[in-house]
């Protein structure tokens, strides 16, 4: 059945929305703290005032220089961002900045990607040295850069960096040795090193990207009445398993919001794609032939509406402008990517005519008034739903039989020192009856009579032997009349707790003779039966040996004390 | 822009030059784009082929004297209610082809306003291939060879007339688009670091250089 795979269930939506007080409706983001861009730049903006406003006048004077005339001005400008990067850097804001955004969990992210990475760049031995130095430099650049940089210029400085590490791997002699496939394992590292270091700056930092988040979202919501039909999708939707590969479709982007490095946010899409392509060849064993753009386009727009996934443009974006651009030009992740993104556009651009239906009838839809197909169209989600309930429910059975077995835990624990303590209880009877019988070589009769004054009931006994087995069912009496939850748990631990009392017994017949020899009364006469019996019981129930009247008290005793 | 290579050949043989290039498949539903691709794919070459799970995007390698050319194909989807994505899809392409069906004179206008559409908004000199399809239609021709040819001719096109069912031509036009692609040996900082990724999956990347 379907996995929920960590971090991708979904969160209240007022989880998601910004931390600032006066109820700001954009989307906040951990990475801001919680806060919506806005608030975070307004705070962030607030900090550095305080802390140094003579920088920050410098960048904001520079703040918006034109970077797209023609390719050598573009370069210029650049060059000069640089320079006044150079400049405004101070040592010291850098390590105190760098240490107050330390992030344990990026932090953990970094050491990830670097353990993976590790034997890649083990060969040459400048080349570990050399990356890190120019992922460091560039991370630096770009966290100075991005309070105040437009983001056109951060994509374009970050596509600069990756051509700058493949320039260093194909001109630096000493790189010669490596084959293509290793120097593009190289440029993954940087890319996915830098981008999680960077990811906070750089993911959803516009306020327009909030906006169109917020915009797909609610338009996605409108149409959450199209159905496959209406996309002319070629869903067979009493089949399981095509069901389940459209969730796991829907999950798969659903989960691109928690990937970090843009490569991890596209294997998303590829493999929400991939579960796609599984749909329309008809599931595993699938008689279809190879689907076409005609047939994969309209279940991955169906697939997109189903899921509606948070942030999802701002994950567009950031894919857009920070991922290898090659990445997205080219190759079978480029080809899904590209598809995403035309899925996207058509939603942001269905109508009436896009869905071969009238005009009314379409905004009798989106207006509500009619409804026929919701349950249609959320019939799928609905099973989503009720599967996750079914496993919710699971987990809460789980979680009722797992409070079960640690309350019978402490039961147990409560009878075994119960039983402890009726065994203090015998063993001073015991003590008793011996010292008696010590002395009842003369007189028998004493003993007699001393047994039946403690215990009335005596005379309803068998008169002969106490053994194991007598003990037996009175343990389990005395177990099944506590427990009050009577349950499989209940029946188990009382099997339980009957086969130690059963075990209890069968150690008091072996030790019998064992103990019952000269050291046995010499402890009686010391009078120090309590630490006797405490080192007993720990012992493992090396009990002394009962005589049979008395062994009968075990039972009436134990059978008094809960009543 | 042909900048990208594949690294090794399974069988280990070491690669001459190859180049990469984005192709596009534009056209009316029902052309034959599909078959068409799939016929090239799948029909021929099977060595190099990667294995895929879809006729969307599929890969196959053409051999020119000693240069590798390997062809990157996009399907588009064709339903008249996608026509407004296919910018994106023809984003950075190198290569098109608008195919129309022979026996069919509408397909054959439409495929003129993808070729309008193309010469205006893609990627300057990106190289347009014309594929009149299902010729072994013949008989039910409504499309005269001479009327596509005289377009084709004006408009600087590439031309054929094809057949996905008998696989006439096939080969041939994506041989002649290859040939016709330029293998320059310094567009490897035109490229602007871009290289491929085969599958997200990290399974086979290769790297720019081809034209080093
Ligand atoms: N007779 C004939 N039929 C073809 C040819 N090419 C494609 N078809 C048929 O045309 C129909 C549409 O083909 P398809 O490849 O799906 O077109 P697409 O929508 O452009 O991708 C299918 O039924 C094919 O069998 C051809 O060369 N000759
Ligand atoms: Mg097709
Ligand atoms: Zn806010």
């Amino acid at each position: 059945m379907i996995s929920f795979k960590k971090g991708s269930f979904r969160i209240g939506e007022a989880e998601l929305k910004c931390k600032k007080a006066n109820g700001c409706d954009y989307y906040g983001n951990p990475q801001w703290d919680g806060f919506c861009s806005k608030c975070y730049k307004d705070i962030q903006k607030q900090r550095r005032m305080n802390a140094s406003p003579k920088k920050v006048q410098i960048n904001k004077s520079n703040a918006k220089p034109d970077f797209k005339k023609n390719g050598l001005t573009e370069k210029k400008s650049k060059l000069s961002y640089l320079k006044m990067f150079n400049t405004i850097k101070s040592k010291d804001d850098i390590s105190e900045k760098s240490k107050k955004d330390y992030d344990p969990l990026i932090a953990k992210k970094l050491e990830q990607v670097d353990v993976e990475y590790l034997s890649l760049l083990s060969e040459p031995k400048s080349l570990r040295s050399d990356l890190k130095k120019q992922i460091r430099n560039f991370c630096q650049m770009m966290m100075m850069s991005h309070l105040h940089s437009p983001v056109d210029l951060q994509s374009e400085l970050t596509q600069h960096f990756y051509q700058n590490i493949l320039d260093m791997l194909n001109n630096n002699y000493s790189y010669d040795e490596l084959d293509h496939e290793k120097k593009e394992q190289i440029l993954d590292y940087a890319e996915k090193y830098s981008m999680i270091k960077l990811y906070k700056y750089l993911f959803c930092m516009t306020l327009a990207d909030e906006e169109e988040d917020l915009c797909i979202q609610k338009r996605i919501r409108q149409l959450n009445w199209v159905n496959a039909k209406h996309l002319d999708c070629d869903i067979d939707k009493t089949n399981a398993q095509i069901i389940e590969l459209v969730y796991k479709a829907i999950l798969e982007l659903l989960d691109m919001d928690s990937a970090i490095a843009p490569q991890d946010k596209l294997a998303c899409v590829v493999r929400c794609c991939r579960h796609i392509f599984g749909v329309l060849q008809g599931g595993n064993n699938g008689v279809k032939g190879p689907a076409s753009a005609d047939d994969f386009l309209p279940v991955l727009i169906f697939v997109v509406l189903k899921a509606n996934p948070v942030r999802l443009k701002s994950n567009l974006h950031y894919v857009t402008r920070f991922c290898n651009a090659s990445r997205l030009m080219s190759g079978e992740a480029g080809y899904y990517f590209t598809n995403l993104c035309c899925a996207v556009s058509f939603i942001e651009k269905i109508n009436a005519e896009l869905l071969s239906m009238n005009t009314e009838e379409f905004e009798q839809y989106m207006n509500g008034t009619l409804v026929s197909d919701t349950w249609d169209s959320a019939l799928i989600i609905c099973e989503g739903m009720h599967q996750m309930f079914e496993q919710l429910a699971l987990l809460a059975d789980l979680k009722r039989r797992n409070l079960l077995i640690v309350e019978d835990a402490i039961k147990l624990k409560k009878e075994m020192s119960n039983f402890k303590d009726e065994f203090m209880e015998q063993f001073s009877v015991l003590k008793e009856v011996y010292t008696i019988n010590d002395d009842s070589n003369q007189t028998d009769t004493k003993m007699s009579v001393s047994i039946d004054d403690f215990d009335p009931m005596c005379s309803n006994l068998p008169p002969w032997t106490m053994t194991p087995q007598i003990i037996q069912p009175a343990e389990r009496t005395h177990t099944s009349s506590t427990c009050t939850d009577v349950d499989s748990w209940d029946i188990h631990s009382a099997e339980t707790v009957s086969l130690h009392s059963l075990d209890a017994c069968l150690g008091m017949s072996q030790e019998k003779h064992v103990v019952a020899g000269s050291s046995f009364e010499h402890t009686i006469k010391e009078q120090s039966h309590l630490n006797e019996i405490q080192e007993i019981s720990i012992q493992g129930w090396q009990i002394p040996s009962i005589p049979c009247e008395t062994g009968g008290k075990i039972i009436t005793s134990s059978k008094s004390d809960i009543q | 822009m042909a900048n990208r290579a594949v690294p090794q050949r399974p069988n280990g043989q070491t690669p001459g030059k190859i180049c990469q290039f984005k192709l596009v498949l534009l056209g009316e539903s029902s052309v034959g784009k599909s078959s068409l691709v799939l016929r090239f794919v799948k029909g021929q070459f099977h060595e190099y082929q990667e294995s895929t799970i879809g006729a969307a995007f599929l890969t196959q390698t053409i051999h020119l004297n000693d240069v590798a050319v390997k062809f990157e194909i996009w399907d588009t989807a064709g339903q008249e209610r996608y026509h407004s994505l296919a910018p994106m899809y023809y984003r950075g392409a190198q290569a098109a082809i608008v195919v129309y069906d022979i026996t069919n004179q509408d397909t054959f206008e439409r495929a003129k306003n993808w070729v309008k559409e193309l010469q205006r908004q893609a990627t300057p000199g990106i190289v347009i291939a014309l594929a009149g399809n299902k010729l072994d239609l013949n008989t039910m021709r409504s499309v005269q060879t001479d009327e596509s040819q005289t377009y084709a001719y004006e408009n600087g096109l590439m031309f054929m007339e094809t057949s996905a069912k008998t696989s006439a031509n096939v080969t041939e036009i994506f041989k002649a688009i290859a040939e016709k692609l330029p293998k320059n040996e310094n567009t490897n900082t035109a490229g602007q670091g871009r290289r491929l990724v085969d599958s997200a999956e990290g399974s086979n990347k290769s790297l720019s250089s081809c034209c080093k």
